[in-house]
Parts: C-alpha cells; structure tokens; sequence
C-alpha cells in the first residue's frame, strides 16, 4: 500500500513539476505569453472569435491590431450576445476554434459592408481601443461568453490585417515556481512512502505512566536493536 | 507531521486555483439583461427626459425613453393635461426611486428587466419594464402597471445566478392557465355582463372598476355606447416564487358613442372626452383607451387577479 502511495506521490509531483515549470518558463518575470504577428486572410469589415473560442477566464489578453497604414481600426471585447446581435447582418470573418500558441480556423460570412452604428456609439463593450494602422486593447477574459471584434472603420476593410496576442497570467510565474516547488516536497513525501520507513514511531510506555510518548522521526527513520544472533550457552 | 503536510498540499492547491485561468461557466451564449447599476444609469436618463415632459406638458422627449402602448398613454395624458392647463395647474413633480431590479438571462436581442419603483409622489408602486430591442438601440419603457403601496407582490424566482426566470406566455405548464389565456380571459370578462358567471377570472377590484366606468357613460341620456375589450399578445411573464406567474399584459379598449338624431353631446371641460373629441359630438364618437395591467396567474388551479394597472386614452375622433 505504502509502494503505492508512494508511486502516486511521485507520478502527482512529476506532473506539478511539468506544469509548474512550463509555466514559469512560458510565462517568464513579466507573467506574459506573446504568439504574433499573425496574418488573417480577410477581406470583410470585421473579424471577430467566436463566443466558444475563449473558453477560458480569468486570463488577460492583450491584442494588437496592424492594418494597412491611414486604415482606422477598432479592437473592442464585449459579451457574446451583444456583438452576435452587433455584426449580425454584417460581412464578417469568424475565428471558429484557437489553440495555443496560434493555430486558427475562420469562416467567412457574407452580408452588408455597413454595421448598423459605429462602434464607438455603442456602449456594451467591456474593452476598447482604436488606432490609425494599429490598436492595442487589453482585457481580462469574464466567465461570461465573450468575443473579441476588430473593425476597420469608416469604411474600408480588413484586408492586409495582422495580429499579435498576449496573455497574461497575473503572479503566473510565481505560481510556476509554487507548483515546482510543492512538486518537489511532493515527490519527498513520495520518496519517504516508497522506502517504506515509518513517518512517526510509539515508544515502549513506561510502567506508571498512563500517556504515550509520541516521538517523530525527523530523521526519516528509526533504530531498532539488532535481534541477538548469537546462540545461547546453557 | 501529517496534518501539517495534508494542511500545507490543501493549501497551495487552493491558492494555485485562485489564480490560474480556469474554464468558464455553462451558461453558454447568454448575457443577465442588466445589472443593478446598468438598470439605475438607464433609469437616471429616464427620470430626466420625464421631467422634461412633465415640464413642457410635451411627450417628445419620452419618445427617447418609451415605446408602445405606455408611450400611447402617456402622450395620452399629456394632451388632456395641456387642456386642464386651461383650469387647473398640473402637475409636474416627480419622486422616483428604484426599490428592486430583476434581470432575466437571455440568448439574445431584445433584452429587458424589471424595475420596481417606489412614485413618491403619488404614492404608488410602478412595475416597470424596460426593453432594448438591438445592441445599438436605447433602453425604453414599455410597461407600467401600478399598484397600491398596500398591495403585496408576489416573491419572484431567481435562478442560482440570480437571474429572473421567465415564462413562455403561451404554456400553461404548472399555473392555472397559460398567461396569454389568463389576458384574454379579462378581456372576455370586460365584454361579458356583469354577473354572467362565466368568468374564468375574479370579478376583481379592475374588473368593478372598469364596469363602473361603463355603466356611468351608458347613462348619458341620447346615447348608444358600446364598449370592446381586446387582448393584445403577451410578451412578459416572470415566475413567482410559489409557481405561479405574473404577467404584464395589454388591454385596447374602444368606448363608442352613438348619438340620436336631432341631438349633440357637450363634453365637461378638461375631460379626456372634451381633449379628443374637441367640440360638440353630433353623430358619433370613438376614443381608444389601452390599459396595462399585472396579473397574477396562480399554480395549480384557483383564478388569476389584477394586481396593478396602469392606463389611458391614447385617441379618438367624432363628429
């Protein structure tokens, strides 16, 4: 039971240390992850993620949009529901499915050139930014469903647009380091079950005393005296 | 020893938790309609074009902030205000104060809530509902029952996220009848004589009163006067604690006056008559009225009763 234990201990750690590491080591001091620039090949208004490509909250991301220069451009994050009802009539490329660090599938939706108001006469968006040829917007993804939109403004499109994403992990380094470090206090524990050696002994209670001593073995184990191997002359 | 280690391994579990990203919640595409703070901005902006109104005794500044059948009645009372102007004062005071707000969890446009607001001034509670149509349209009123102070409404259901539950109108699933029913069965009530005893609802303090109001125009000397209730489409209905519903329905009411030969009609001064149907009434006249009343429709079985109403003439023509 104890081997086993023991083997468990140290299959956890080993994981926790994995984790742990590429974490710290992904993340670095700055607790950030960058992937880009990326090109997207669109010739729509708008790009945008679909509501079940950020499946994840809690994480900040930083997204900077570069389109051709003069090119006005909006980078907004807002509740799913608001820009469905947003962009739903409109010519638009969705990211359908993300994985890390970039790998991207889109779909193409046709419709009008126009959205129904310009995006900063909206007031959903939880995050916005607009630039001329770039902007920069930053957001901490919510639990709620989410997307993120970029759109030429003024008329025009997204043809030529790239991007770059970040992500950031708050005190994510430092919770890189606590998960090597439990790993490795894990994989002791681990070590000790598998030797097989008791964490803690009873010593003998004394004729008179009523409470047991309970003494723990720091040192990992215990000295027990050697059994008398010699014969007995009688 | 061991405690110590168990306590230490709980412990940096739950704060790498904490901080890690983590997958989100299952509520899917949905977004709560508005939050408390969201409802008291766009009820700031409410209160202030009001005013407005009340202040000109002009309804176009509620046109940004109302819609449909309570803007109809609005407008309605405005007019026949500016003709009391010629009387009375009016007047123009308002205290307003949201007392609770109750958003549902919705998948898509339109989105609405409900606010309940304490009138001040009159002494009244308003059940409002407030809808916005698309992401880029404005917040509008578009319902406005009223109730006693003394009237206790029902406790309304919130899910684990807090969000209100609605009621598809046209199911009857656990209530007594299905709420769009229940509307059209006070507008067949209304038509109905009193004391037909067919009535799938109570002959409540609504009911009385709207008889009373007919009876009194029915005894104008010289007249015919016809009145017709019709039930209009149901859109909102929220769950009640206790299983039952309360539904914010619409009523159009048309009084129509048909008068002898060799005869006219003087309408008093300052009445919604006397606004509408300006001048001596010769032949006939008709003025449309909409009423919104909150009902609420038991569990089970038992009869739906009017808890708050709020309504008007909305216009009318005659000569």
């Amino acid at each position: 039971m104890r081997r086993v234990v023991g083997v468990l201990l140290i299959l956890i750690a080993v994981l926790a240390l994995a984790l742990g590491a590429g974490a710290a080591i992904v993340l670095g001091t700055d607790n950030r992850a960058q992937t880009g620039p990326h090109h997207i090949d669109t010739s729509a208004p708008v790009l945008l993620t679909s509501p079940d490509v950020l499946g994840w909250a809690g994480l900040t991301v930083t997204v900077t949009v570069s389109v051709d220069e003069g090119q006005e451009v909006f980078v907004g994050a807002a509740n799913a529901v608001d820009v469905a009802d947003y962009v739903g009539a409109t010519q638009r490329t969705e990211i359908t499915s993300y994985r890390l660090p970039w790998n991207i599938s889109t779909r193409d939706v046709f419709g009008n050139q126009a959205l129904p108001a310009a995006p900063g006469e909206v007031d959903w968006w939880v995050a916005q930014a607009t630039g001329s040829g770039s902007a920069t917007m930053s957001v901490e993804l919510p639990e709620q469903a989410f997307s993120l939109v970029v759109i030429a403004v003024g008329g025009g499109d997204l043809q030529g647009v790239e991007v770059t994403a970040s992500y950031d992990v708050d005190g994510g380094f430092g919770v890189g380091l606590g998960l090597v470090g439990f790993a490795i206090g894990l994989a002791l524990f681990g070590w000790i079950a598998l030797q097989g050696r008791p964490l803690v002994r009873f010593e003998e209670v004394e004729d008179g005393d009523e409470e047991a001593d309970l003494e723990v073995d720091h040192a990992g184990g215990t000295e027990r005296p050697e059994p008398d191997r010699r014969g007995t002359v009688r | 020893m061991r405690r110590l280690a168990v306590a230490l391994l709980a412990g940096v579990v739950v704060a790498t938790g904490c901080s890690l990203p983590h997958p989100k919640d299952s509520h899917g595409v949905t977004k709560i309609a508005a939050t408390e703070s969201e409802a008291e901005t766009i009820y700031d902006r409410y209160r202030a074009l009001r005013q407005d109104a009340l202040d000109m005794l002009d309804e176009q500044p509620l046109t940004a902030v109302e819609t449909g059948a309570v803007l109809a009645i609005d407008t309605g009372a405005l007019m026949v205000a500016r003709r009391l102007l010629l009387t009375k004062p009016p007047d123009d005071s308002q205290d307003l104060r949201i007392v609770e707000v109750y958003a549902p969890r919705l998948d898509s446009y339109p989105l609405w809530f409900v606010a309940v607001v304490e009138d001040r001034v009159r002494d009244l509670v308003k059940v409002q509902i407030f809808q916005r149509e698309s992401s880029t349209g404005p917040w509008l009123l578009v319902a406005s029952p009223e109730t006693l102070p003394s009237t206790e409404l029902p406790a309304l259901e919130r899910d684990t996220t807090d969000a209100l539950e609605s009621v598809d109108p046209l199911r009857d699933g656990r209530l007594a009848m299905s709420p769009q029913a229940a509307i059209d069965a006070y507008a067949a009530t209304l038509n109905s004589p009193a004391g037909a005893g067919d009535a799938d609802v109570s002959e409540d303090s609504f009911v009385t009163q709207m008889r009373e109001v007919a009876a009194k125009q029915s005894q104008i000397e010289g007249i015919t006067f016809t009145q017709r209730w019709t039930a209009r489409p149901v859109q909102y209905v929220v769950r009640a604690s206790d299983g039952g519903a309360v539904v914010f329905g619409t009523l159009a009411r048309v009084d129509r006056y048909d008068i002898e030969a060799g005869r006219y009609i003087d309408w008093p001064e300052g009445s919604e008559q006397k606004a509408f149907l300006s001048g001596r009434l010769y032949s006939n006249g008709q003025l449309r009225y909409y009423h919104q009343i909150l009902v609420y429709v038991p569990p089970d079985d038992g009869e739906p009763v009017v808890l708050g109403h709020y309504g008007g003439v909305v216009d009318g023509f005659g000569y």
